[in-house]
């Protein structure tokens, strides 16, 4: 494991860019030579050495691929970018873009992370035990789309944009969730274990938005494009239930075997076969209509 | 070499290559799964005549299945990559897709590969669903009883077609019953199907015909109607003969199934009139894979 702590002097810069430190790139080296690996501080070119501390726990056992940051990483941004193998930590929160072009990996984040979180994800799994800021999994603004593969799992809450343009892979917001969540969605799955403000699918394509919260789904964040929620037999959810059950709250897999799914196809405005799947109690009518609910 | 008195002739049985590929299809209960896969392997005794081989190679438990439902595990077997691919598509299509609340997996890994979903898809009009889980694509395709799931391609490899064992009784009751004695036993060999009626074939074919349209003919050597008018092999006393046909993911899972088929046909055969045990041997003709019984049985 090779571990980095910021310097004294990392007040002195508004931005840092992190990305392409990766486990795989500093396995390899010793701790001089990952010193010297170049990072940009503000738009300029620096040693990596000049910024961090770097250091493994034990010279005589081959360096495992891992990589730990301690401390502070809010102006750090891109960590993990183009991460492709290994196990990237940070104790402390993390700055934009976290794990930007990542293709494999797992990245885990005991802390808060700022804007576009895994927007550019590829592949691995990235796990934030505090808060996502806005477009995690989403396209960034100018971007066509969002998230592209990979697992992305938020423990707290995640303000606006999730998810939206998002192309494929699984985010699983264990947290609230701001207003624009899966807008505009092309595919993958959104599950939601918390509230989640209005409006809801806006625009969406195809794709998945699974709401297990308790509350299931308020009428008013389901679009007038969404048809109402209809019981049905969806024989996938298994599949999908089996990948990332451990992922999810322990009550909520419970709970949900003892209840059928209704599910809603959107955005019917622009021919959408988007579809959101919440959770109803047996006893239960057949059928419910979103307009209807409060 | 005798098992229980029962000969053991000094030949070979014959097989040849073929390419095969599993199959997982589960369903709301084991009912409907064990329907959909009798259904799916059904008129594939034979690549002669029905492009395919195919059985159902064993049920797996609810925890085993890639949905927690109930599953049959079935092995399709074919000529080549493009006739398996063929078969496959078309057998889901007509036995599985139809069968309420049925859903395939693929049964295999490999690089190979053999469409499923992916041709199967085009049947929800527009209307299907993919869904990419743990970097495996499946296809959610509406149907009237909800939707048919159907993982996007399976996997195919090399197999052995083919591998046999003749039964020689003195009566079609014995040979029947040292037949279905083999049969329960083989059932609990993994990797292997037996591709005929039960198990077992009575029309045992050679290679060729005297009719040049024809490929493959009567084994009028092991016919005992016949045995005044052609140079039989059937031993004195010998009434019917049934052949025991093996299809299996390698040679090694032939030779066990076969090895235990003989073993259980000779225990329970030998009284009814079970006087020997032999392979089909087609000097060499039918094919590379050449399963000696003595060596077999030692």
């Amino acid at each position: 494991m090779t571990i980095l702590r910021p310097k004294s002097q990392a007040l002195q810069y508004t931005r840092m860019h992190l990305g392409g430190i990766t486990p795989t790139r500093v396995s390899p080296l010793t701790t001089e030579e990952i010193a010297l690996l170049e990072i940009r501080v503000d738009e300029q070119p620096q040693r990596l050495g000049d910024w961090w501390d770097v250091s493994r726990p034990s010279s005589a056992a081959p360096p495992a691929d891992s990589l730990h940051f301690v401390g502070d990483c809010s102006r750090c941004d891109a960590i993990g970018g183009g991460m492709q193998s290994g196990t990237l930590e940070v104790t402390g929160s993390v700055g934009d873009e976290l794990a930007k072009e990542m293709r494999g990996g797992t990245l885990l984040v005991h802390g808060h992370a700022g804007r576009f979180a895994a927007a550019q994800l590829i592949g691995g799994r990235v796990e934030i035990l505090g808060n996502a800021g806005e477009y995690a999994a989403g396209a960034a603004p100018g971007q066509s789309r969002g998230m592209r593969g990979g697992l992305l799992i938020v423990h707290g809450a995640c303000d606006r944009w999730l998810a939206t343009r998002m192309r494929r892979g699984t985010v699983i917001a264990r947290g609230p969730v701001a207003a624009g969540c899966a807008a505009r969605m092309l595919a993958g799955t959104v599950v939601l274990a918390d509230t989640v403000e209005a409006p809801l699918g806006c625009g969406m394509r195809r794709g998945t938005i699974i709401i297990t919260s308790q509350n299931r789904i308020d009428a008013a964040q389901l679009l007038p494009g969404f048809t109402s929620g209809e019981q049905c037999e969806l024989s996938y959810l298994p599949l999908l239930w089996n990948s990332i059950a451990k992922y999810l709250p322990e009550q909520t897999l419970a709970k949900l075997g003892d209840e059928r799914p209704l599910r809603s196809l959107g955005d019917r405005t622009l021919q959408g076969l988007g579809e959101c799947i919440w959770f109803q109690g047996p006893a239960h009518e057949n059928t419910i209509d979103p307009a209807n609910c409060s | 070499m005798q098992i229980n008195g029962v000969e053991i002739e000094d030949t070979f049985a014959e097989a040849f290559p073929m390419t095969a590929t599993r199959l997982i299809i589960t369903a709301a209960d084991r009912f409907w799964a064990l329907r959909a896969a009798e259904s799916m392997t059904g008129f594939a005794t034979s690549v002669i005549g029905c492009g395919c081989e195919a059985g159902i190679e064993k049920e797996i438990p609810p925890r085993e299945t890639p949905d927690n439902r109930p599953g049959i595990s079935v092995l399709i077997f074919s000529v080549s990559g493009s006739q398996l691919e063929k078969q496959v598509v078309r057998r889901v299509g007509q036995c599985v897709l139809t069968c309420p609340s049925t859903s395939v997996f693929a049964g295999m890994e490999g690089e190979k590969k053999v469409a499923l979903g992916s041709q199967l898809r085009y049947f929800g009009d527009g209307f299907q669903l993919s869904k990419v889980i743990d970097g495996r694509r499946y296809w959610r395709v509406p149907v009237m009883d909800g939707e048919f799931v159907c993982e996007e391609s399976t996997a195919r490899c090399s197999a052995v077609g083919g591998g046999n064992f003749l039964v020689l009784s003195e009566s079609l009751h014995g040979a029947l019953k040292a037949c279905e004695s083999a049969m329960d036993a083989m059932k609990q060999i993994p990797n292997v199907i037996m591709p005929f009626p039960g198990g077992v074939a009575r029309s045992g074919s050679k290679v060729g015909s005297k009719y040049k349209a024809l490929t493959a003919s009567t084994n009028d050597a092991f016919c005992p109607t016949l045995r005044p008018v052609t140079q039989s092999l059937l031993p004195d006393g010998v009434g019917a003969a049934l052949e025991v046909v093996i299809d299996g993911l390698t040679e090694k899972d032939v030779a066990r199934a076969m090895r235990v088929g003989i073993h259980a046909a000779c225990e329970v055969g030998s009284r009814h009139g079970l006087r020997a045990i032999t392979g089909g041997n087609y000097g060499g003709k039918l094919g590379p894979f050449h399963f000696h019984l003595h060596e077999l049985l030692k």
